[in-house]
């Protein structure tokens, strides 16, 4: 299909268009709307922070009470773990009625693109209040900013810490490892090799793991908050990729984590993770080397970079290279409503059924991607039978919505402008009823790619 | 949500009459007498939240036992159906009595996944599923499950040989080999209409088209597994067993796992699957999470287990279900003592259950390791003396010949296979 480059703009860099708003824009519209959203208010604020982690600290006292205790004590426990479910699942609504408001729909692709590579997923009950205000505090304040300020305000999130069991990693030889005869925890020092930095097959070995590891020891969390503690950190010094660094010492390893994200195989591997993600399974070379090179040049510059990615002709090249992931699909189908931030919650019009409980039919529930390497990224990992059988089941469940408020031709040209194709119009138009007409739609490969 | 559709889901989780015509399966005739991978079947039920070994199945002549378990213990005198002079099957599994009388029913005891120490359900599961060595709950480099890993070294396996029954993923038979997934309660309500412009639309993008083409023949299939009662009532929402234990300490409410199907529906599809093309199945059962009031907390999700069994020995046929195994795993034990709100809390060692008429007994196996406090792990846990993963490689060698090489080295990594426990015949 032929698109004009508003229409490419809004399907394959942003989440689909608004009735009620304009399009993307130009790339230097877009870089102002990664700006704008660095510098948003956060959904989970310092004080709602605080007042999650002690709501979890009540929970588990009224849970105790209620294990000695008899039923008053039960009905208090029951009632206190409501609320805080309430209160996590309220923050996933407006996460979801955010994405669907904004009008900077490539900046809102662009943090969920760094949260997903940087993944937490909820690892223990407890761990939810942690988790909910993470995309807000660590990632979203850096997308236009550079990448090692992102990194290292990761591996400062209680979030990250405790999902990759950093807050268990003790130096053997630190105060606390010699008192309570701990070791090192290798988990998160993998991962930020492998995954986060210099990617799978890079230029590192296990005894780079073990310093960095070492490197890590003393990022700990107290009281539901990042604390680096002296006590847990290894002293000495570690060779990290030949360089080597202080150990026990917070900003020698912060300034170990800085040379990680400048380095040359971080580049190209966020390079080509980029490109995936917003071209193609299989992306062109050329794309890959340009962005690499910006990146260096840089020094991991988050706008620079992604400047590049637009400025690029190869990004520009007909759509549908990509599926759109359950959540991308719900956010679309959403915008392309014109849905309000009211209508998006337990007693909307778009409640949990349609929502968040149909992210976890499709397979994409919030923070419940598989492992640390995120969610998959590849067409044939979502559109398998079970996969589209629960997308036809919501198409269909939305389209009873949708039916109430808007014609099936009219939705299918706001969701997708000139990349609808005459066929799928075509039959969204000859559906037997208006609520089949835009399940049609909403099953199309028309509107499941971008 | 049309009439058919409301019947058909009231039949899947209210009475239903089993058995079904070829017709019922488009999968199973398109690609009849293709190699398939055997004969054999094989179904994995996990049971999420840490299932009490001890309570299902009872030591009832361990000496120390009953100081341990004031009110948890199970016992003869209590109602347990005494298997064989030392251990006793809780009362709510009763409903599997017929099979141990006919040899289809054993246990595995004292057994665990490598998995130590932290006690936590994410990573017990994760251990459980993925099959690795890791005493820390880490993952294999792959993160896929074990059951897929066995898939690759299944001739002739294909996306039908193994399908995971349930909404949501399943790690267990997740990974890079095909296999399908389903929810006996997933409807497609568009009109046959509104499916054929879907399809014209799709018909120019493979992977749409097969997806949805293969989608649409599971439901018919699965539509057609039922006869028609239009007079059923229709089913009662919230269909939650038991407490889930995931969301316990402020998971949101809902829509953050997917609702829990019941343990029949399950084993209904499953068994139907079986029937065709399929020659493994995997589904989870929930609410095992016991820290409570067990005695009345338990009874529901044994229940559950039994009513699975017994529904999967019925929708199979005499004829697979001799030539079938049932495995039902979990992600770790409970502590041997009962806790001071007659509940259990996580513990190490635990019980794995099996069925079918491919099992060579009716016996308890496992080295019993004894409750007596320095018996215990940690003087608090029933004592692993098995690796339960050795126990699901013989079974996969028993049922589908898998080689000793493969189930060492790449389905369950780090693996000792060691003598055959001789639970299949």
């Amino acid at each position: 299909m032929t698109s004009d480059q508003e229409t490419i703009a809004t399907l394959r860099f942003g989440l689909g268009p608004r009735p009620d708003a304009r399009g993307e824009g130009g790339p230097a519209e877009m870089l102002r709307g990664l700006e704008a959203l660095a510098r948003g208010p956060a959904l989970v604020d310092e004080a709602a922070d605080r007042a999650l982690w002690a709501e979890v600290r009540d929970v588990r006292e009224a849970r105790g009470d209620a294990r000695a205790g008899g039923k008053a004590e039960e009905t208090a426990f029951a009632s206190e773990r409501k609320d805080l479910r309430r209160r996590l699942e309220a923050i996933q609504f407006a996460s979801l009625a955010r994405a669907a408001a904004t009008p900077h729909g490539f900046a809102e692709r662009m943090a969920r693109f760094w949260t997903d590579h940087f993944t937490v997923s909820v690892k223990f009950p407890g761990h939810w209040s942690r988790v909910a205000g993470y995309p807000d505090q660590a990632i979203r304040p850096h997308v236009a900013g550079r990448f090692e300020d992102m990194l290292t305000a990761v591996v400062r999130h209680p979030a990250m810490l405790m999902y990759l069991d950093q807050d268990r990693s003790f130096g053997p030889n630190s105060r606390a490892g010699k008192r309570r005869d701990r070791g090192l925890n290798e988990n998160l020092a993998r991962e930020l090799l492998e995954l986060h930095t210099l990617g799978a097959g890079g230029p590192y070995g296990q005894e780079d793991v073990q310093a960095l590891a070492a490197l890590l020891t003393g990022f700990a969390t107290g009281k539901g908050r990042f604390r680096y503690r002296p006590a847990m950190a290894e002293p000495g010094r570690f060779a990290l990729l030949g360089v080597r660094y202080d150990g026990a010492d917070e900003a020698e390893t912060l300034s170990a984590l800085r040379a990680l994200a400048r380095h040359p195989a971080t580049a190209r591997h966020l390079a080509r993770k980029l490109a995936v993600h917003f071209v193609a399974d299989d992306p062109p070379p050329a794309l890959v080397d340009a962005l690499a090179s910006r990146w260096l040049e840089t020094q991991g510059d988050l706008s620079a970079v992604v400047a590049a990615l637009l400025a690029h002709p190869a990004a520009w090249g007909p759509l549908g290279g990509k599926v759109r992931t359950p959540q991308e699909a719900l956010i679309a189908a959403l915008r392309a409503a014109g849905a309000g931030p009211a209508e998006i919650g337990p007693d909307g019009a778009f409640g949990r059924k349609l929502t968040l409980a149909a992210l976890a039919d499709m397979g994409q529930a919030f923070h419940r991607a598989p492992g640390p390497d995120g969610w998959p990224e590849d067409a044939a990992h979502w559109i398998t039978p079970g996969g589209m059988a629960a997308r036809l089941e919501w198409a269909a469940r939305m389209g009873r919505v949708l039916a109430e408020r808007v014609d099936p031709r009219a939705y299918a040209v706001a969701a997708l402008g000139d990349a609808l194709s005459p066929e799928a119009a075509l039959a969204v138009s000859r559906a037997a009823e208006r609520w089949e007409g835009h399940a049609l739609l909403l099953a199309s490969p028309d509107f499941n790619r971008r | 949500m049309t009439a058919s559709a409301l019947s058909r889901r009231a039949l899947l989780r209210g009475g239903l009459t089993l058995g079904c015509s070829a017709a019922a399966f488009p999968l199973a005739t398109r690609v009849t007498f293709a190699a398939a991978p055997g004969d054999n079947r094989l179904v994995v039920i996990v049971l999420r939240g840490a299932l009490d070994g001890l309570a299902a199945v009872g030591p009832y002549e361990d000496r120390d036992y009953r100081a341990m378990r004031p009110t948890l213990a199970t016992h003869p005198d209590r109602g347990g159906l005494d298997l064989d002079g030392r251990f006793a099957l809780h009362p709510r599994l009763s409903p599997l009595a017929p099979l141990w009388r006919r040899g289809e029913l054993a246990v595995v005891h004292a057994v665990s996944t490598p998995y130590r120490d932290q006690r936590s359900h994410f990573d017990g599961q994760d251990v459980l599923e993925n099959g690795a060595q890791h005493a820390d709950g880490r993952m294999t480099q792959g993160r896929d499950g074990w059951l897929n890993r066995a898939l690759s070294h299944l001739p002739g396996a294909r996306a039908e040989t193994a399908i995971a029954v349930g909404r949501g993923s399943m790690l267990l038979l997740d990974g890079d080999n095909p296999a399908l997934s389903w929810a006996p309660d997933s409807d497609l309500t568009l009109s046959p209409q509104t499916m054929d412009l879907l399809r014209a639309i799709s018909a120019r993008d493979p992977l749409f088209a097969a997806a949805t083409a293969e989608a649409t023949e599971i439901d018919a299939m699965v539509d057609g597994m039922v006869a028609p009662a239009p007079d059923m009532a229709p089913p009662v929402g919230g269909l939650d067993v038991g407490s889930d234990d995931a969301g316990d300490m402020g998971g949101p409410m809902q829509g953050d796992r997917p609702e829990r199907i019941d343990a029949r529906s399950l084993a209904v599809l499953s068994a139907e699957m079986l029937r065709g093309e399929s020659r493994i199945a995997a589904f989870s059962l929930g609410g095992y999470d016991t820290h409570r009031k067990q005695t009345a907390t338990i009874r529901k999700p044994l229940e559950q287990l039994a009513e699975a069994i017994v529904t999967l020995k019925a929708g199979l046929g005499p004829e697979i279900w001799g030539r079938t195994a049932v495995m039902c795993v979990t992600e770790f034990g409970r502590t041997a003592r009962e806790n001071g709100s007659g509940g259990t809390d996580h513990g190490t060692a635990g019980a794995m259950i099996y069925a079918g008429g491919a099992l060579s007994a009716a016996r308890v196996r496992g080295r019993w390791p004894g409750l007596a406090p320095s018996d215990l792990y940690q003087d608090r846990d029933l004592m692993p003396t098995d690796d339960l993963r050795r126990h699901a490689a013989w079974t996969l060698r028993a049922l589908f010949g898998l080689p000793g090489s493969a189930l060492e080295r790449d389905v369950f990594p780090g693996l000792a296979l060691g003598d055959d426990p001789g639970t299949l015949a």
